[in-house]
């Protein structure tokens, strides 16, 4: 022990560092500042965290609960099984269920875009024959609604999963989950911002009669489609899979090309099938890189002890995360409106609060937290070169578990992503999720109007840490 | 007068960079008062406290520099121009090491980059201060707490966990420790050697370590476990883990003990695992009478810390003893009857002078800390009597650094005894070494020539007394700050109870 040479860390007052220096101790002086911006009572919260929850050996057992989660996430293996209608796989759809984007919220309170959505979703399903007729069933509690979340799925922006509506069947063979993600409508007038026209039903009667099971018959006739192998080499091709998904949705196209090529073989119009997969689509693998992430993510729901974040999403009108240790509660506030670069002719005037459950792709380390990968996605998000987009990544680094080495950064020395959010971390550093986003206009259905990148409020990061303490510290 | 607040967003500083920062920018900008703090709640309360409170300062948060000035209305733009000046001389905190990377900006992220660190030294607000002394328990490091203001329900839950890893949290308010020979906070430069010892919090470690360096005795580790850490509270969680990791260095031989009486249980506790130590212990429990159970199972114990450091120096080498001025060091003619006014920065070295004076110097006795015969003041009452203040107390160091770093209020009292016409003895204490202010004896000197000034030589008529506790590898040197001293017409001692002594044989006149 008296032979082993001190190496300190030092916060506080530098005037003791004199004597490290004199004595020839290593020690690093940290560029300190107030944890939790000061807060005395969060950082008591956060100090009863770290001091009740240890076991006999005074081991963290938040550490050891995040960990497992942590190794969750690297074991996941999420494979494309099926293309199937919602109301074959996803458990409890009748024909009045829609499913929506985000945290739980009541017809009155969605935003414009959310409304429109159900609105088509319930004419896509025959339910009603004016959006008239449509408002009134859903203000008479005639359809049930929820969150995705809640039933294993997710989908982007509005996420709309109604009983027709086909959807990825992905399951995560180490655990033998499933999870759910519809399939990308492409860009325009679309129902996940909120449009809701006869051609957007078209394209979603279309999508379901001609796509889904020409898609379902070629990913069946190869067995599945592993799509970490897909999204760690398209990390290395420059996507995050959120707002640039070029390499990966060409790679699930190559992946898929021969088996598609023979469903489709005598299908009339089958060519507009195979443009729609292969060409029509840059972001078609984002709804893949949710279903994928949504499978990996949700075995680690329920874990005792981890302060690990399990889902992020939004609904418009709120930003809601849950934390493994504390189960299906939500924690939630008003949506933060993106950092963003607008297209041009929009402005932050037409932007709708941030929506949807893309950013289930963040809690597994891609999206933002992988932003130094993908340069070609820098400038559009409102960051200014690599150095920029690297150092997004390095502080996710500070707000993580770990490193997941099967999804390697080549241009950052082949670092892993920084994977699985410790709600602690964020609290204690101040350093939010990043989240690459879309911005969607607020009108409903005028569609995408810029990107860029948006945070949860710290709020909800302070009262989940709150309600952790009251739960595992008292 | 007027107030100007001024406010540095997201700019820490520590808060002895800060609070010498207002005493310096005051004399220079000619400000009444300035005052540089974060703006943290407890520190938020301190400008409400003295008037300085602002609508700016109540927005403001624990990231934020804040400065309040407070002046006449002609002065006030140019006092508040001084403080940002100096703020702007002084080096600005690293953001990038020597190789350009950035200098991580927590625990964790320096423990991911450097897996190899094994100590913390916190001395941040005690808000702050427990969650980052359970960062470093759970990153597998021991931690040198010398930050005060934490609940004894906090340094329990903190010391639990240490404990069950087998690490030290020594404090909180922990002073001193010098660890595999690195010095932490305040300690001085003392050859290495087979003393393995155990302290409370500060001065008194201190004082033990110099003595045995001076009786040419070396240390192998000094631990320090903060005052409380024997309190049945606590139960002596870092006490006993320090003594397991005493037990098993083999370079350490002996094992030396110091603090305040614990509580019974943990005397008990302490007492029955060093029973089974195999090495020879030592112990001194300051203001205890009675070490009936330690002496029979063959625990040295003796009455104050320099014959306890005699005694266990002398356990090395049987001729072992100090230099210097003892107790029986002869008073000289001419000494008048008259009060002493003992003026302390150590606390443990106030305690010790005034346990002294409470057996052997009759009247009135007064102090800020607690002794046994001595009525209880606070640093603002005036009394007629004999009187022993620690300085280093809460009541003087709020929004002021410890008197070891900036003895300007200790000089200040220094200059009040000497003129003050009942005073005999000035008996001050000298703790050198690092962390301490640099010069503390040229201070002396200038004290006694600005009382000369004052009394109209009067104050030469007072004998000052002082004893310094350092080492000759100190810099300055223990014997150099002694000759500054005595040719400033002090008599200094070998030791703080030898010096006690005198002052108090001497205060009842030759």
């Amino acid at each position: 022990m008296s032979a082993e040479k001190l190496r300190v860390v030092a916060i506080g007052v530098e005037a003791f560092d004199q004597a490290l220096q004199d004595t020839g101790t290593p020690f690093v002086r940290l560029d300190w500042k107030p944890p939790a911006s000061g807060d005395t009572d969060l950082v008591g919260a956060l100090f009863e965290i770290d001091t009740a929850c240890i076991d006999e050996n005074g081991q963290s057992l938040v550490d050891k609960a995040n960990r497992a989660v942590f190794d969750r996430i690297l074991k996941g293996q999420p494979t494309l099984r099926r293309v199937l209608p919602a109301h074959q796989c996803i458990e409890g759809m009748t024909r009045t269920t829609i499913l929506h984007a985000g945290p739980p919220i009541e017809w009155r309170d969605m935003c414009g875009p959310m409304k429109g959505a159900f609105l088509g979703a319930i004419r896509y399903e025959g339910l009603a024959g004016t959006d008239e007729e449509a408002a009134e069933m859903m203000a008479s509690g005639k359809i049930t609604y929820g969150p995705n979340h809640a039933r294993n799925a997710v989908g982007p922006m509005t996420g709309m999963i109604s009983y027709s509506m086909p959807v990825f069947v992905v399951e995560n063979e180490t655990f033998g989950n499933k999870a759910y993600c519809t399939i990308n409508e492409g860009i325009g007038k679309v129902m996940r911002f909120g449009a809701n026209g006869p051609e957007v039903i078209e394209r979603l009667r279309w999508l379901e009669k001609e796509v889904a099971p020409t898609l379902d018959e070629a990913v069946r006739s190869m067995g599945g489609v592993n799509l970490k192998n897909i999204i760690a080499q398209s990390l290395a091709m420059g996507d995050e899979m959120h707002q640039r998904n070029v390499a990966a949705s060409l790679n699930f196209y190559k992946a898929i090309a021969g088996p598609l090529h023979d469903a489709l073989k005598g299908r009339e119009n089958g060519t507009k099938v195979a443009a729609f997969v292969g060409s029509g689509n840059e972001q078609f693998f984002l709804n893949l890189a949710m279903a994928a992430s949504k499978a990996i993510m949700d075995p680690c729901r329920d874990v005792p002890h981890s302060t690990v974040i399990t889902a992020m999403s939004r609904n418009g009108v709120n930003f809601g995360i849950t934390v493994s240790g504390l189960g299906q509660q939500w924690f939630q506030a008003p949506c933060l409106k993106p950092e963003a670069l607008y297209f041009p002719g929009f402005s932050e005037r037409d932007a709708n609060p941030d929506m949807g459950d893309s950013a289930i792709v963040e809690c597994i380390g891609i999206g933002g937290f992988a932003m130094g990968s993908a340069p070609a996605v820098v400038r559009f998000v409102g960051a200014g070169g690599l150095a920029d987009a690297q150092r997004y990544t390095n502080s996710m680094g500070e707000i993580t578990v770990g490193q997941n080495p099967a999804l390697a950064m080549p241009n950052m020395d082949f670092a892993g992503v920084p994977t699985a959010i410790d709600i602690r971390k964020v609290v204690a550093t101040g350093i939010l999720p990043v989240i690459n986003t879309g911005v969607a206009h607020r009108e409903p259905g005028i569609g995408q109007v810029g990107a860029g990148i948006v945070n949860p409020p710290m709020t909800i990061m302070e009262d989940a840490v709150r309600a952790f303490a009251e739960k595992y510290a008292k | 007068m007027k107030i100007k607040t001024i406010i540095m967003p997201n700019s820490y500083r520590d808060s002895v960079f800060l609070m010498k920062l207002s005493g310096q920018a005051k004399e220079r900008g000619g400000a009444e008062t300035v005052s540089a703090m974060m703006g943290t709640p407890r520190n938020k309360e301190l400008f409400e406290a003295s008037g300085l409170m602002t609508p700016e300062i109540r927005a403001a948060n624990a990231n934020d520099l804040v400065i309040a000035v407070r002046a006449d209305e002609d002065g006030l733009e140019a006092a508040a121009a001084a403080v940002v000046a100096m703020l702007e001389e002084a080096p600005a905190r690293k953001r990038e090491d020597a190789r350009g990377a950035s200098v991580p900006r927590t625990i964790d992220a320096a423990m991911a980059a450097d897996p190899g660190l094994n100590a913390a030294l916190i001395s941040v607000a005690g808000d702050y201060a427990r969650y980052e002394a359970a960062r470093a328990v759970a990153n597998n490091t021991d931690v040198m707490l010398y930050s005060d203001n934490i609940s004894i329900a906090d340094e329990l839950a903190l010391k639990t966990m240490a404990s069950r890893k087998k690490l030290l949290v020594m404090g909180p308010d922990c002073g001193t420790a010098i660890i595999n020979g690195t010095p932490l906070a305040f300690a001085n430069h003392v050859r290495p050697g087979p003393v393995g010892l155990i302290g409370a919090s500060g001065t008194g470690l201190q004082e033990v370590c110099c003595l045995l360096d001076r009786m040419d005795v070396g240390i192998s580790q000094a631990y320090g476990t903060g005052g409380r850490d024997l309190k049945d509270d606590i139960g002596g969680l870092t006490a006993l883990t320090a003594l397991e990791r005493l037990a098993a260095d083999a370079g350490t031989t002996i094992i030396a003990i110091l603090g305040k009486p614990p509580g019974e249980a943990t005397r008990a506790k302490i007492l029955e695992r060093c029973r089974g130590l195999g090495k020879k212990v030592f112990m001194h429990y300051m203001g205890a009478s009675n070490y009936d159970a330690e002496n029979k199972a063959g625990i040295g114990t003796a009455g104050n810390l320099t014959d306890f450091s005699i005694m266990v120096a002398r356990h090395v080498n049987a001729s072992a003893d100090l230099d210097g001025k003892k107790d029986d060091y002869p008073l000289h003619a001419g000494l008048k009857p008259g009060f002493v006014y003992g003026i302390f920065g150590g606390g443990t070295l106030c305690q010790e002078a005034a346990e002294i004076a409470a057996a052997r110097l009759p009247g009135d006795k007064f102090s800020n800390l607690k002794v046994g015969g001595f009525k209880h003041i606070t640093g603002k009452d005036r009394v007629e009597g004999h009187v022993f203040l620690d300085l280093g107390e809460d009541e003087f160091t709020v929004g002021r650094p410890h008197p070891m770093m900036a003895p300007e209020l200790k000089m200040e009292r220094l200059v009040d005894a000497l003129c003050n016409p009942k005073a005999a003895v000035a008996l001050i204490d000298m703790v050198i070494g690092y962390g301490s202010h640099p010069d503390q004896a040229n201070l002396v000197a200038r004290a006694l020539e600005k009382a000369d000034k004052q009394s109209g030589g009067a104050s030469r008529k007072k004998q000052v007394v002082a004893s310094v506790c350092g080492t000759k590898g100190d810099a300055p040197s223990r014997s150099d700050q002694v000759a500054i001293l005595e040719r400033a017409g002090v008599v200094v001692f070998a030791s703080n109870a030898y010096a006690a002594a005198w002052a108090v044989r001497a205060a009842q006149g030759a």
